[in-house]
């Protein structure tokens, strides 16, 4: 319940219906259609409020634009507020326009901070424009409000919105990928719509290290905002600064404000962008004589029979060429994936008001195809942001953001592996089609080309609503109320259907299926609503050369999800895919609810003594639902201090140096997202089936599956962090550094337990530690060399070592291990010695059956066993998280044309090669690629790259070990871009202010150490990543 | 406007707004009930004793194991290749689903007594016994394949895990038996037909027997087969055939059945055990070792000079077992005759001659059976088309099973009269049904020399219980595994593979063990792989994840 119906806070419509819309009793239905009303209504606020400047009496003014030094400003833009007339400079400075009398014109020039000036009955005006200090007088979003960047006292970054939308991706969290030193940005998968990982300083927790994002003030997904509409883009990521977010904020912070109207200006933007995505690699895979001939030595290797007869193998590609169906030699790659698909983004944007209401209005579209056959995304977007001041003292904003996303692809139900595995694992004598076009049924009907274009589909649609009102109101100068309500509403929904491939012979006989003989639909629905509120007062005071600013507030949020599926098997009639069309004996469905919320206290009080000694202090106080009563409520504060050298007098006569500040701070942290009712022991609910009256008859049977630990609670992060800020030469050469160390307690973990305790999944108990140690450094330089030629360099580099400290003593053995004085998910197994040789009978094997040219272990001292075995001679072999990421730009500008390019990349990371990379024959006739021919142990090639051929020694060969470890650094070329901007001279006929046309690639090439045809940053079994190759332009009206 | 917005009536809403959003956080799962006071009414007893009738409750193995069936797939490869380790799955999983279901009996034991008062005694006395049994049959099934184990009679608090041990295999055994008494003593003999078929008394003996044989109490097993043979409530169902499809699930034989049912979702997917002219993956084979195992139809073993055996004709005048349980050359499948010579076959159901893709003549991938022969047991021509949809339940315990465990514990306990002989030949007997309603007769035995009983009981075994997933035990009991897994596994004759190819060039000999060999043969045959069994394996290793978080629970022998 959030407002009563008896409450009235205001006769404006608007308000009265929030109060009606946020009744509790909505249905979601009604809101739906409600969408709809409350935007017509706001598009009405905003056409009436563009539409009154325009109706007044006209004079005419002249006058001149000047710096401060007295030079004129050429081409400054004079604009009148509230509308789309205006006029520009002359060589002199001077302009002539005809205005409404007591009118304000804007003034607007590149360097210069914009100016608005009451026009009143004056005919002439001599304008002084001051010159833009872009950098310190910054003002940064923190955590319930802002701060100037000169102010800053803990490790904040920001990130330009032109360096954002400059990197064109239809996902913002993909912009972000070296975009900031300490954040890392990874993917895995290159498919349409596909979205990155973020963390900020390395893995904080062994569970989600994902940071907390908030859009405009209430918390939300990064993804959940077109990069067009990005005004900035802060990430906290100390201790301290973060700590205002309290128990949400363990893994960082990225504060996300959108694009809002200026006053008078009315803008019309339109921006696009048409592009082809093409895999950045493929792997090519071994032709299919080799296969033959290496699937023989298989055999014989392990004293069995050679499968394929010598003439066959000699004459196959002969015979292949003239009768294909008997002789298929498929390019399953080939003929699963596109050569390239589409991509496409476009974002136009109205945006203008007057000093009551400011309306900015963005619509976004992207979408993009995918390389296989029936894979589509797009995504509609609408952003609306409307500040309105209703009087001197109170001020508020109305926002809302729409969202439908839709995401086609073909059903993955037919088999096991991906699309794309399949594509690389069956060998190419197995026919994709008949000669004739139709399909053939691959190996035993698993055929990833059918499977795509008849096997049916997997559609999601989701359906995504966020909307803000916020009220601030200043009762006295300096003291600030506000109040700010943000609900969310998500509708998604999945529909499957998986459809029966017959196949057929040439003659028309049928062959086989897929191994299924029903269709089968299933149709999932998903609801969710959250609803997040916020309180705050703010105080700001400056008495004399002290400064103070004070924040209290509280927060709560709540999240509710509802689940509904239905599924029926067996369709008569496919073409007709609703449930109610299928079969009525096999169904089944499903439905579910989940529910969390946490209420918070926080506040927040900085301190200045001079702009030149700085302390800070933030406390929060959560309580979350996930816990239990007794164990439910965490304090988290933090402390932080700063100190201006620069501004201090005696640097005062060093003109070299422009800015130069300490900082260093101490906080601490929590993290609560482990699943909605951990603490809690249930007994779940399943069937078993007994005859009854000679009938099977389900029976609902109840059992504890999972154990709990009733005490357990919040995970808790404490760290420090030290850095500096400098800026040389005017601000033309910035160098930032921090270096920071933080710790995380009480961790919850699912350690392993003993299976005898008879539960499938391992309990929650607060038990690891882990430590993350770092530095991160950035410096830009950017310089004008004349009115011509302006270019820019920037660097960043960050390194964060991760270490568990404490398990509880259960660490846990996998391929990857969390193991106590070790790395997170650090590799673990094998060491290996080589191949082994004609001695092999005197050395210690895994299983026994191993031969010459298996590869052989070192058997680790201290074990028991004469075996190799996984208890004693399993050791850490590597790292698998990267370190030393880094990312670097380069900008230049000459007359009209501009050129950028990113890089990106990993200096040091090991990555373990998967099977599919180089393991041939596994499952006894998987294919491989092609670079194992040649190359792998013979009598005669024992120094080859790859073992010998071998099933009997394959169980012990593609055991994780040192020997399938390769060097993961890279370094990405993330994009390049080569723009031209029309002269104004040109456009200003055509009433456009500026058009720019570009050309733009993304992830062209990668420098790597990975066999040959294998992407470093994704598995072996994931949708290819892509570059994509886009012209575009930009227009603003 | 502005008067409403004054600081009073802000600072009122202010206030309205920060009380009414004070959040609850008592939040609650609104799907299941939490453990806390569970289990203290009858029908809180009846949801969780209903969990033992879950699949996962029942622990099997399979013949893939053994030498009765090859799977190209891969299944139960690693036990006689001897590359299996601790960290092989098979260890684990079993491993895992017998604890899982261990723990929820003793949950049940140990909480029961809170509902004790509000049920009727008998009712509460049952699913005692439903839990005692449940239990019991993991712990034998852990004891015969682990040997010592972690014995738990109680929930074990997370804290105390770390503190067990493991108990003596017989002291675990001795557990189990007694378990099972009280199951036979409080559990009914039979429910009303309209009634749930809950365990019933014969349920619990049926356990007891076939684990008293394998852990050589044969005195118990006699005797617990004895019960079920006085039972009055079973009989062999007289097809042997039909006992394992459609018609026979009511079957009077079947003491303990999993019951499928594709309506539900309960089903099974065939694919991998059928033709590839029927859809199927035709993986599954059973060895040349199964078939040269039945008798010819005068009782004798195939290289007896006296048996009517030729190596050219070799299915005809067998044992009618073979064919009812396997699909050999000639014979129909699915409405598919069954041809692994033939370049075409011939489909019934749609009356025409088709390419015949399970011959190696006309399958060019190499994909063709690696014998040339399927099972039938289990499988009729109705699965056609609906291959992923079977709900022909899994018999779990049959009678015939009863009658040769009755068979070799008298055996084995040196007391050979006529019960033991009667049994044998009541199984026989239902083999050569048909014949006798022909007018024919069936192969009785008659022996009474051990020796020769012990090889023909183990040969009836073996043939009568084909793919029921109890050869891999037989094989571990008789310490025979060492021997029949370590030798080369035959597949199909490929020397001069045509349209007029026979199976075989040759008579097999056979071993003192009474096992078909193929030394003699083996240049003629695709060799599908040379089986190596560790003495090791004999006991299964402790998995990994028990030895690594309990460090002190120790390792088997040679692991």
């Amino acid at each position: 319940m959030i407002i009563t119906d008896n409450v009235k806070i205001a006769d404006n419509t608007i308000f009265n219906f929030f109060a009606n819309f946020f009744k509790e009793e909505f249905m979601p239905i009604t809101v739906l259609m409600k969408w709809r009303i409350l935007l017509l209504s706001m598009m009405g606020v905003f056409l009436w409020n563009t539409a009154i400047a325009q109706q007044q009496e006209q004079i005419t003014i002249s006058g001149t634009v000047k710096d401060p030094d007295g030079i004129p400003v050429i081409g400054a833009n004079i604009i009148i507020a509230g509308s789309t007339t205006g006029t520009m400079t002359n060589f002199d400075g001077g302009f002539k326009l005809g205005v409404p009398a007591n009118s304000k014109i804007i003034v607007t020039s590149i360097g210069y901070e914009d100016k608005i000036v009451n026009v009143g009955t004056s005919t002439e005006l001599h304008i002084v424009l001051i010159e833009a200090q872009e950098q310190l007088n910054e003002v940064v979003i923190i955590g319930y409000g802002t701060q100037k960047k000169a102010d800053l006292t803990g490790a904040v970054a920001t990130v330009d919105a032109e360096v954002i939308a400059e990197r064109k991706t239809p996902q913002l969290s993909q912009a972000l990928q070296g975009s900031i030193p300490g954040v890392t940005v990874t993917r895995d998968s290159g498919a349409p719509g596909s979205t990155g990982d973020i963390l900020i300083r390395g893995q904080t927790t062994l569970n989600n290290s994902s940071p907390l994002v908030m859009i405009d003030g209430a918390p939300g997904d990064i993804d959940d905002v077109d990069p067009e509409d990005v005004q900035s883009l802060t990430v906290l990521k100390d201790a301290a600064s973060a700590a205002i977010y309290g128990s949400r904020a363990a893994a960082g912070v990225i504060i996300i404000t959108t694009k809002r109207a200026k006053e008078g200006e009315l803008t019309v933007t339109y921006s696009g962008d048409v592009g082809i995505q093409r895999p950045t690699t493929l792997p090519e895979m071994v032709g299919v004589q080799d296969y033959f001939r290496m699937q023989n030595e298989y055999k014989e290797n392990d004293g069995l029979a050679p499968l394929w007869d010598p003439y066959y193998i000699d004459n196959y590609r002969d015979n292949s060429a003239v009768n294909p169906d008997l002789y298929p030699n498929t390019d399953w790659q080939g003929e699963l994936l596109k050569n390239n698909a589409v991509q496409q983004r476009h974002n136009f944007s109205i945006a203008g008001g007057n000093d009551v209401v400011r309306s900015k209005m963005s619509f976004g579209y992207s979408s993009q195809e995918g390389l296989i056959p029936n894979y589509n995304w797009e995504r509609y977007t609408l952003q609306l942001n409307n500040n309105i001041k209703i009087n001197n003292k109170l001020k508020g904003a109305l926002d809302m953001y729409l969202r439908q996303s839709n995401k086609e692809q073909p059903n993955e139900g037919h088999h096991s592996n991906s699309f794309y595995s399949s594509a690389r694992t069956l060998p190419s004598f197995y026919p994709a089609y008949w000669s004739d076009g139709t399909f053939a049924d691959g190996k035993d009907g698993q055929n990833p080309v059918a499977f795509v274009n008849k096997g049916g589909y997997k559609d999601n649609q989701t359906n995504f609503a966020r909307f803000r009102a916020r009220l601030d109101f200043e009762p006295i100068k300096d003291l600030t109320v506000s109040a700010q309500l943000a609900p969310k509403f998500n509708f998604n929904n999945t529909k499957s259907m998986l459809k029966v491939i017959d196949y057929y012979d040439l003659e028309g006989n049928w062959i086989g299926n897929t191994g299924k003989s029903q269709d089968k639909l299933t149709d999932n629905r998903k609801e969710s609503y959250s609803i997040n509120q916020q309180y705050t007062i703010t105080y700001n005071k400056k008495i004399n050369k002290h400064s103070f600013s004070i924040l209290a507030g509280y927060e709560s949020n709540y999240y509710r999800e509802k689940t509904l599926e239905a599924e029926r098997i067996g369709f008569v009639l496919p073409d007709y895919d609703e449930i109610n069309a299928g079969n009525v004996d096999m169904w089944s469905n499903k439905g579910g609810q989940n529910e969390n919320a946490l209420s918070s206290l926080f506040a927040r009080v900085s301190y200045n003594y001079k702009n030149r000694y700085y302390v800070q202090s933030n406390i929060r106080y959560d309580g979350s639902s996930r816990f239990h009563p007794d164990h439910r409520w965490g304090f988290f504060p933090s402390v932080s201090a700063g100190w201006n050298i620069s501004n201090e007098e005696f640097l005062n006569s060093v003109d070299w140096l422009s800015n130069l500040k300490v900082r260093g701070s101490w906080g601490r942290l929590g993290n609560q997202r482990v699943g909605n009712y951990a603490y809690t022991a249930n007994m779940s609910r399943s069937n078993s089936y007994v005859y009854a009256g000679g009938e099977v008859v389900p029976l609902t049977s109840y059992a504890q599956q999972d154990m709990a630990i009733e005490n357990i609670t919040w995970e808790t992060t404490e760290g420090y962090d030290f850095g500096f800020d400098a800026a040389f030469l005017d601000d033309r050469l910035n160098v930032n550094f921090d270096w920071y160390y933080k710790t995380t307690y009480d961790i919850l973990l699912k350690l392993d337990i003993p299976l005898y305790l008879g539960y499938a999944n391992p309990p929650l108990q607060n038990a690891g530690v882990v430590d993350n140690q770092g530095w991160e450094i950035s410096m830009s330089w950017r310089d004008i060399i004349n009115d011509d030629l302006t270019y820019s360099i920037g660097f960043n580099l960050s390194d964060n070592k991760n270490t568990v400290v404490d398990m509880k003593g259960a660490n846990q053995l996998g391929n990857q291990v969390t193991m106590e004085g070790q790395e997170y998910k650090a590799w673990y197994g094998y060491e290996n010695l080589g191949y082994f040789g004609d001695d092999h009978a005197d050395h210690a094997k895994l299983t026994g059956q191993e031969q010459p040219g298996d590869i052989r272990y070192k058997k680790q001292p201290g074990g028991e066993s004469d075996m190799i075995n996984a208890e004693e001679d399993r050791v850490v072999i590597g790292s698998s998280l990267p370190r030393y990421t880094f990312g670097a730009n380069f900008n230049v500008n000459y007359k009209n044309l501009d050129f950028g390019l990113v890089l990106q990349g990993v200096g040091k990371t090991d990555v373990m090669l998967s099977n599919a990379q180089v393991q041939p024959f596994s499952g006894s006739f998987r294919n491989y690629p092609a670079y194992i021919a040649g190359n792998y142990w013979t009598p005669e090639n024992t120094g080859a790259t790859y073992p010998r051929l071998s099933d009997q020694g394959s169980k012990s060969n593609y055991q994780k070990s040192d020997f399938w470890l390769v060097n993961g650094a890279y370094m990405r070329i993330k994009n390049i871009t080569l723009g031209y901007t029309l002269p104004k001279s040109l456009l200003k006929k055509v009433g456009v202010k500026k058009f720019r046309i570009y050309a733009s690639v993304n992830d062209l090439w990668s420098f790597n150490h990975m066999p040959k045809g294998w992407d470093p940053e994704i598995s072996s079994s994931d949708y290819p990543l892509v570059t994509t190759y886009m012209t575009g332009v930009s227009l603003k009206f | 406007m502005t008067k409403i917005f004054n600081l009073r009536n802000i600072a009122v809403a202010a206030l309205v707004l920060f009380n009414t959003s004070c959040r609850d956080l008592d939040l609650y799962s609104r799907t299941s009930p939490s453990t806390g006071d569970f289990y203290s009414t009858e029908a809180e007893l009846q949801v969780a004793a209903n969990e033992f009738y879950r699949d996962f409750m029942f622990p099997t193995d399979t013949d893939k194991y053994s030498d009765n069936v090859f799977a190209r797939s891969g299944t139960g490869h690693e036990l006689y290749k001897g590359t299996s380790t601790s960290q092989s799955g098979i260890f684990k999983n079993r491993w895992a689903d017998c604890y899982k279901s261990i723990t929820r009996a003793n949950m049940m034991l140990h909480y029961m007594h809170r509902a004790e008062n509000v049920t009727p005694e008998d009712v509460w006395m049952q699913y005692r016994a439903e839990a005692l049994l449940t239990r019991a049959h993991q712990y034998l099934y852990l004891a015969t394949h682990y040997g010592d184990v972690p014995l738990l009679l109680e929930p074990v608090p997370l804290e105390e895990a770390y503190d067990i041990r493991r108990t003596d295999k017989e002291v675990i055994i001795d557990q189990a038996m007694e378990d099972l008494d009280f199951a036979i003593e409080f559990l009914p003999e039979a429910y009303g037909d309209a009634d749930v078929q809950r365990f019933t008394k014969a349920s619990a003996l049926a356990i007891k027997s076939r684990y008293a044989l394998y852990t050589n109490r044969y005195e118990v097993a006699a005797e617990a087969a004895q019960a079920l043979m006085d039972y009055g409530r079973f009989e062999l169902y007289p097809n042997y055939g039909e006992l394992f499809l459609e018609q026979g699930q009511q079957a009077n034989e079947i003491i303990i059945a999993l019951p499928q049912s594709s309506a539900y979702g309960e089903k099974r997917n065939i694919q991998y055990d059928i033709q590839r002219n029927a859809g199927g993956f035709a993986s599954t084979t059973p060895t040349y070792e199964l078939i040269d195992s039945y008798e010819t139809a005068e009782g004798l073993r195939i290289d007896d000079d006296a048996a009517s055996y030729s190596y050219l004709n070799p299915f005809e005048n067998r044992d009618p077992r073979l064919k009812m349980s396997i699909l050999t050359p000639g014979d129909s499948l699915m409405d598919l005759y069954w041809e692994p010579f033939k370049k075409e076959t011939w489909d019934i159901q749609q009356e025409k001659s088709i390419k015949n893709m399970d011959s190696w003549l006309s399958n060019t991938q190499g994909s063709a059976n690696p014998c040339g022969l399927l099972f039938k047991k289990g499988f009729s021509d109705a699965m056609r088309g609906s291959f992923d949809i079977v709900d022909v339940d899994i018999i779990l315990y049959r009678f015939a099973e009863t009658l040769l465990i009755y068979a070799e514990a008298k055996l084995e306990l040196g007391q050979i009269d006529q019960s033991v002989l009667d049994a044998i030949n009541r199984v026989r007997q239902r083999a050569y049904a048909q014949e006798i309603a022909e007018g024919g007769t069936y192969p009785e035995v008659v022996t009474t020399n051990a020796q020769e009983l012990r090889e023909i009981i183990r040969r009836e075994r073996r043939v009568e219980l084909a793919n029921e997933g109890l050869r891999y035990m037989d094989l571990i009991r008789w310490n025979l595994a060492d021997v029949a897994l370590n030798r080369p596994m035959i597949g199909i004759k490929t020397e001069g593979l045509s349209e007029e190819s026979n199976m075989f060039s040759a008579i097999p000999e056979f071993d003192e063990n009474g096992l078909p060999t193929y030394d003699h043969v083996i240049d003629n045959h695709n060799i599908l792989l040379n089986r190596v069994f560790p003495e090791r394996q004999y006991i299964w290793p402790i998995p990994f994840q028990e030895s690594v978080t309990n460090p002190s629970l120790g390792q088997n022998p040679g692991w």
